[in-house]
């Protein structure tokens, strides 16, 4: 009979202990309160049972809100992957200044988000900003009078590809981690038998950072559903609830409109539907893995 | 199997962390008070005639540190910090510790709510006007009734903060809205100023035939958009002074003909050549500058604008009008209320050293402070603002409360979102009435 030793997972215990204190305490009241009315002000509450789960799937400002974060998920994943691709393998070749604009396309990344939304924003103000001046100088007198965060047709795609600009190093640095571990000898492989770059990327590259992928995708994925600060910071949710995510809606709910226990229930399907949508993505991306593996 | 079980673990491990900062980690169990019975209400000292405290008298107390905390900063941070200074130099034991709390998107109230139900420290703090009320039934105010220092304040003002016979917090500041006008440009182009809404937008005409804008606006700031509607809602209020509570105890709705038709209003302004579309993207103090820079000829705003227009040094004479709410025939309703209150924190441990505070503010001497560095103006009697002399003329009109403030807090947040919307054209009245009255029906 093989013997289990128990000593190792003994040391675990204080690292487990301090991490359900830290999240599953508060995750657990979180769906106590989700079941209550509970105003976030006063010290009394009664619990109303599924009643505020029954609310989110009945209110219509809620469906519009989950657009948004669809189209967030949508336009972030995509297009911060395959930016971020094309980064990674642009910059895996040996060329002076590589370094240089690694770090300079990283560098958003460790800038704090609010000061990269109120940075953003002043670059992007219709009268005075950078962005509409250049389009000005440029000839392009239609496009620098758009009004970049505040008409509410165009401000949700300003505001993704502004959080892509700020998480693309991000992707790019895994993604070249990715392709600076494959095996150089299966380009030399591929190059005797007469296969061009496009070939190496499709055949080599590609399947064999599939790791990579997976966990940007996630990443990536996990991030876009909860956008909170950006939208916060640069527009507020406006104009009206055009860049409104769910995450900021969890917030008005709670505290604006005084409703902590509705707000609650809100994130807890948000962890719901953010869970499912991972462990989907998750089964995919691990069968492709290894398929091409 | 081992691995793909542990590895949807993981999974769950990750996104329960990631999404930890969406949970909400506030105890309502752990937040009961540990009050401090007020002490009699004979304690407090009339900063304004007290004698002073020796230096002997002063090194014997004990050093005191309590706990301030406001939404209300000078544009160049020179407020609170000269009126701290001239409490703590009049007052050595003890020490303020000012606490800034941002006021964008107002997410000032939530803050607030958050650290006095945590019993966060908080001595002293300023309050809205829309918050008063569902504090003071919390708990969470120290009743100040029968302090020596409200004898500082006008009786409408005081009248105001009492609740139930019994006062929670002094009534700081007094704010007014009108039309902030380019005097020198009007004189220049022979325009009268308005008396009522038909003479307000034929002159909006008027401004926009020469090419300048006629009135901007930071629509981008959410909370600037309620200034916008101003010249619309309180005249909807001023008729039907009732509206807003009937509203509140569901006996009217937004999606009555009265509203729609005043929102409607509202949607014809935004449509005509009165506003500029730029303003959609311009933030309260870019909407200041545009003002400066003569783009502009009117702002519809509170003495507080006068902040950032000084601060841009305007190379002309600024004025200021009536809100010309009234249509011809109709009785004028103004805009006046009482903006900001200071109370002290039930659960403080620093009970006397806050009413000292609170004393001081109320002194000619602290209040002076706020009315010259924050250009606004005070409730404290005698204690005026040279540069606010224009603006104080329309406090003595008929006026009610701002009409915003008795909109339930769902409904005022909808609302001055859905401003923007109707500003920028992509709302209709009517969808936005429907809007308000869903936010209104979320009301518990």
């Amino acid at each position: 009979m093989k013997h289990k030793k128990i000593e190792p997972y003994l040391f675990l215990i204080p690292a487990i202990l301090l991490v359900l204190f830290i999240y599953l305490v508060p995750f657990i009241f979180s769906i106590v309160i989700s079941l209550t009315n509970w105003n976030g002000i006063s010290r009394s509450f009664n619990f109303v049972g599924i009643k505020n789960y029954i609310e989110i799937f009945q209110t219509k400002e809620l469906q519009d809100v989950l657009k948004n974060n669809l189209i967030y998920f949508v336009e972030i994943v995509t297009v911060q992957n395959i930016l971020g691709i094309f980064l990674a393998v642009l910059l895996q070749e040996k060329f002076k200044g590589k370094n240089f604009f690694r770090a300079v396309l990283f560098l958003p990344t460790v800038i704090c988000t609010v000061a990269i939304g109120f940075i953003w924003n002043l670059m992007l103000d219709p009268v005075s900003g950078f962005v509409p001046g250049m389009l000005s100088t440029l000839g392009l007198e239609k496009l620098s009078k758009v009004l970049w965060l505040a008409d509410s047709k165009v401000a949700i795609h300003t505001i993704s590809l502004v959080n892509v600009w700020q998480w693309v190093g991000q992707s790019m640095v895994i993604y070249l981690a990715g392709i600076l571990s494959i095996d150089r000898s299966l380009y030399e492989a591929c190059s005797i038998d007469g296969a061009g770059k496009g070939a190496k990327f499709w055949k080599i590259t590609l399947p064999l950072m599939a790791p990579s992928l997976t966990i940007n995708i996630i990443v990536t994925t996990i991030g876009t559903l909860k956008i909170y600060d950006l939208p916060f910071i640069m527009t507020g949710g406006g104009p009206g609830h055009a860049t409104e995510s769910l995450a900021i809606n969890v917030y008005t709910s709670a505290f604006v409109y005084s409703r902590m226990g509705y707000g609650t229930a809100i994130s807890i399907a948000l962890f719901v539907f953010v869970l499912i949508v991972s462990l989907i993505q998750l089964i995919i991306m691990r069968r492709r893995e290894d398929a091409v593996l | 199997m081992k691995k793909k079980l542990f590895t949807a673990f993981l999974t769950c491990a990750i996104v329960i962390g990631l999404m930890a900062g969406c949970g909400n980690n506030t105890t309502a169990s752990d937040s009961t008070p540990t009050a401090t019975p007020a002490a009699a209400t004979d304690s407090g000292t009339d900063a304004a005639t007290a004698t002073p405290a020796s230096a002997t008298d002063d090194a014997d107390k004990t050093p005191v540190t309590i706990t301030y905390y406001t939404w209300v900063q000078s544009a160049d941070g020179e407020y609170p910090q000269n009126m701290i200074d001239g409490f703590e130099a009049k007052y050595p034991w003890i020490t303020v510790d000012f606490q800034m709390g941002s006021n964008t998107g107002g997410e000032y109230s939530e803050t607030q709510a958050i650290k006095l139900l945590a019993g966060d420290g908080i001595d002293v703090t300023t309050i809205k006007p829309s918050d008063y009320q569902q504090y003071i039934d919390a708990g969470y105010l120290q009743d100040i009734t029968g302090e020596s220092f409200l004898s500082a304040y006008n009786a409408a003002a005081i009248d105001s903060v009492t609740s139930a016979g019994k006062v929670y917090g002094i009534p700081f500041a007094e704010d007014v809205v009108g039309i902030v006008y380019n005097k020198t440009m009007f004189e220049a182009n022979g325009w009268s100023v308005p008396t009522n809404r038909e003479e307000y937008l034929a002159l909006c005409d008027a401004i926009a035939a020469t090419g300048v804008t006629p009135t901007v606006q930071g629509i981008k700031d959410t909370w600037t958009t309620g200034q916008e509607g101003m010249v619309f809602m309180q005249n909807l209020y001023g008729q039907n002074p009732d509206i807003f509570t009937n509203i509140n105890n569901g006996t009217a709705k937004y999606t009555d003909a009265v509203v729609v038709e005043t929102l409607q209003e509202m949607q014809d302004f935004f449509a005509s050549d009165a506003v500029s579309p730029e303003a959609a993207g311009l933030t309260y103090d870019q909407a200041a500058s545009y003002f400066v820079t003569e783009k502009a000829a009117m702002m519809s705003h509170g003495e507080w604008i006068m902040g950032p227009i000084n601060l841009g040094e305007p190379e002309f004479e600024v004025g200021v009008f009536s809100l010309p709410t009234n249509k011809a025939g109709q009785a004028h309703i103004g805009a006046v209320e009482v903006g900001q209150y200071q109370s002290i924190v039930a659960s403080s441990q620093h009970q006397e050293e806050s009413k000292l505070f609170l004393d001081y503010i109320s002194s000619a001497e602290g209040a002076q402070y706020f009315a010259d560095t924050m250009s606004n103006m005070t409730p404290v009697i005698g204690v005026s603002n040279a540069s606010l002399n224009m603006w104080a003329e329309l406090l003595s009109e008929d006026s009610l409360p701002f009409y915003y403030d008795q909109m339930y807090s769902g409904a005022q947040s909808e609302f001055l979102k859905q401003m923007q919307l109707l500003y920028s054209g992509d709302t209709t009245a009517d969808e936005m009435a429907a809007a308000l009255q869903a936010a209104q029906d979320m009301k518990e």
